[in-house]
């Protein structure tokens, strides 16, 4: 599904590497998560699966579903299936989230060339959706992200995910500043579209969201490069003695 | 000089011995004596009021009379709503055909006052003559006056002012003028509405004047628009008085044309009395708008507020110039002012200039400007979604203007409006911003 080879990254402006040589490759269906302390580039390997213009890739290929992907634009990897829940969802005045979903499945049908849907057609998905994640309706009437929680934003995020409905889904710490309770519809939510056509990348700070969503693979990303990979128990060993311990053992 | 072959042009045009009522005819005469000590404002940008205005182009426009005239006109947008007062003002006179004007309000014109001729002592002292050359100048050439009285408070009262530029005379002037009064206790939408049928190769020169008199605890929803194109020049006007507990909420759009200003302001004159300005102005090209936004809170516990949002583009320019005044004994006041702009060129331009000045003690006021360009960060978001770089720029665009269409509150404006909207902005110039 995805096939990362030693990606390079770095910011027009500086020519320090932020993305130092990343490997990763996802089957269809596997739940991957990666870890790692703050500024380890975890939230730049999201984004530059996603495709945003900030980034420039020095070296390396990203390959998805076969397609190497590396100069297509952000709507045209949507498009082809690839979904990123935001780790800062942007506030965007005067646009609401029913209006936005609406484009984004028309341009999706409109560059498969399929029928589009009808706005009673999409506004009755878009209704079972808001409900099965248990989102206030006002909500979604206002501007995007505006007077939102960190809570509900991040619902939001995976809101869009369901009714986006892709076959890749990179979550970007959708986890921190939620409480238990917003924790677990987020999970639920997710563990919901668990599929063996679908696979996810969640990208995380701390294992606690990996308790309700099992990974199959844990990676952990120290200073723009996977220093370590493993399963779950990888995960419980940083929770259980952080991320130092790992960094000095690649010092020794 | 530049400003004597001004002067003469409009001579031409001024008709001391017109057929008004006296007073009126008092405040026309006044209008060219104040226009002939001035001129037309400086070119050279020494005058305050009109820094940033560049009255070159116009120099080079002769500017002839117009003429009542029957003109059928392609415009529909209000044809449905015959249950308002209509009020069409064709090339400064005033189109009593096309008009609608029901038994509940009063019209006369400054031919014939007969119930309003009390009003003619309020006439000119809103709008005054020294207070702006233009007023002066629309005062001098004003064709027709119109003086109108809403005194209906147990229903809401609906008034439409349709200001018509109908393109049938090249590089024509008008000036129309008019004098609404709110009697107490009134509530009344008003919509105000200019539309230009010139084309790009026809220069002209509208200037209109309205005057609003709102006695005490009448309330006044003002809606205008202002859809502009090509190479004319409008500079608009609207004077407020308020008396004791009125509200005047105002909220406008301008869609520039060569030449644009809209010029409003009003004095809370009577306690407890509140006034809103928001607004909306678009430029593209080489358009030119100036808002010229100001409130002068003359007596205590009165509460003001302005709200502009501009988005330019092509080689536009867009002034925002927000003056709020505070004397002495308006103690208790409150005065909150904003002006936010897009920027979607380059080459596009905004001056924004929000200004308290503050005499009394005990008053509660802020003040901010901002001008940014398309967020990138957004424009991403969207982008990930699906939506390609044009339409999610347009989507921001649309999403930044939307809070103030959404303040019209009026069905048939929001959805011509959006219409407007939606067929301009994937077609501004917005060249080299990203
Ligand atoms: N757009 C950018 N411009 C400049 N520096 C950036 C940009 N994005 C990320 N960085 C830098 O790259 C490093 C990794 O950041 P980030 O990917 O956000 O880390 P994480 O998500 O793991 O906390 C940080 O030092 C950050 O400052
Ligand atoms: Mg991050």
């Amino acid at each position: 599904m995805l096939n990362v080879k030693n990606l390079k990254v770095k910011v027009a402006d500086n020519n320090e590497l932020i993305l130092n040589g990343i490997d990763l490759s996802v089957k269809k269906g596997e739940i991957h998560a990666i870890m790692g302390p703050n500024g380890s580039g975890k939230s730049t390997f999201a984004n530059v699966l996603a495709g945003k213009p900030d980034y420039e890739i020095v070296e390396g290929e990203i390959y998805f579903l076969s397609n190497l992907i590396n100069e297509l634009l952000p709507d045209e990897r949507s498009h082809m299936g690839l979904f990123l829940a935001f780790q800062y969802p942007s506030e965007i005045p005067g646009v609401r989230s029913f209006q936005m979903l609406k484009a984004s499945i028309d341009a999706k049908k409109e560059y498969y060339k399929e029928k589009k849907l009808s706005v009673r057609e999409f506004a009755k998905l878009y209704d079972s959706k808001v409900k099965e994640m248990g989102m206030d309706i006002e909500l979604t009437k206002r501007s995007l992200n505006f007077g939102f929680s960190g809570g509900e934003k991040k619902k939001n995020e995976i809101l869009q995910l369901s009714i986006l409905d892709p076959t890749l889904a990179i979550l970007d710490e959708t986890d921190s500043g939620l409480d238990v309770d917003a924790l677990r519809t987020v999970a639920d939510g997710v563990n919901a579209m668990r599929s063996v056509e679908r696979s996810f990348i969640i990208v995380t700070h701390y294992q606690r969201i990996l308790n309700y969503i099992v990974p199959d693979f844990v990676h952990v990303l120290v200073d723009g490069k996977i220093v370590k990979s493993g399963t779950k128990d990888l995960a419980i060993d940083i929770e259980n003695n952080g991320y130092e311990k790992i960094i000095s053992e690649l010092g020794s | 000089m530049v400003s004597d072959i001004i002067l003469n042009r409009f001579k031409n045009l001024y008709e001391p011995n017109s057929k008004f009522d006296k007073k009126i005819k008092e405040i026309k005469f006044d209008g060219w004596k104040n226009f002939n000590n001035h001129g037309l404002p400086p070119s050279d940008h020494t005058s305050e009021l009109w820094k940033y205005t560049n009255f070159s182009k116009l120099y080079n426009s002769e500017f002839s009379k117009t003429s009542k005239k029957d003109l059928e006109l392609e415009f529909t947008l209000f044809d449905k709503r015959k249950d308002w007062n209509t009020i069409y003002i064709v090339d400064g006179f005033y189109d009593e055909k096309k008009s609608i004007i029901s038994n509940e309000i009063v019209l006369e014109n400054a031919l014939n006052l007969k119930n309003l001729k009390y009003l003619s002592n309020q006439f000119g002292s809103i709008a005054i003559n020294s207070e702006n050359e233009m007023i002066a100048l629309n005062s001098s050439l004003m064709q027709d006056p119109i003086l109108v009285s809403i005194r209906n408070s147990n229903k809401i009262n609906n008034l439409q002012i349709i200001i018509v530029n109908s393109g049938e005379n090249s590089q024509s002037s008008s000036f129309p003028r008019l004098f609404v009064e709110f009697s107490p206790n009134t509530k009344s939408n008003i919509v105000e509405m200019y539309v230009n049928f010139a084309d790009n190769t026809n220069k002209n020169l509208t200037v209109p004047v309205i005057e609003y008199f709102l006695r005490e605890k009448s309330e006044v929803s003002h809606k205008r628009i202002q859809i502009d194109q090509g190479n004319s020049y409008y500079f608009q006007f609207d004077r407020i008085l308020q008396n004791e507990e009125s509200r005047f909420k105002s909220t406008s759009f301008s869609f520039s044309g060569l030449l644009s200003r809209y010029d409003i302001h009003s004095d809370l004159h009577g306690i407890n009395s509140d006034c809103s300005f928001h607004g909306l102005y678009i430029t593209d090209k080489n358009q030119h708008q100036e808002n010229e936004i100001s409130t002068t809170h003359s007596v205590e516990r009165c509460s003001s507020d302005q709200m502009f949002k501009g988005i330019l583009a092509g080689k536009s320019r867009a002034i925002f110039s927000g003056k709020v005044l505070v004397k002495k004994n308006a103690q208790k006041t409150r005065a909150f002012q904003k002006d936010l702009n897009f920027l979607l060129s380059k080459a596009a331009e905004v001056d924004t200039k929000p200004s308290l000045e503050i005499y009394a003690d005990d008053v509660e006021c802020s003040h901010g400007a901002t001008a940014g360009n398309i967020d990138k960060n957004m424009l991403f978001y969207l982008q990930s979604r699906g939506i390609n770089k044009d339409q999610a720029t347009s989507m921001l665009i649309r999403g930044f203007a939307q809070e103030i269409i959404e303040e019209f509150q009026d069905e048939l404006l929001i959805e011509y409006l959006e219409k407007l909207l939606d067929e301009k902005i994937p077609n501004l110039d917005i060249e080299g911003i990203m």
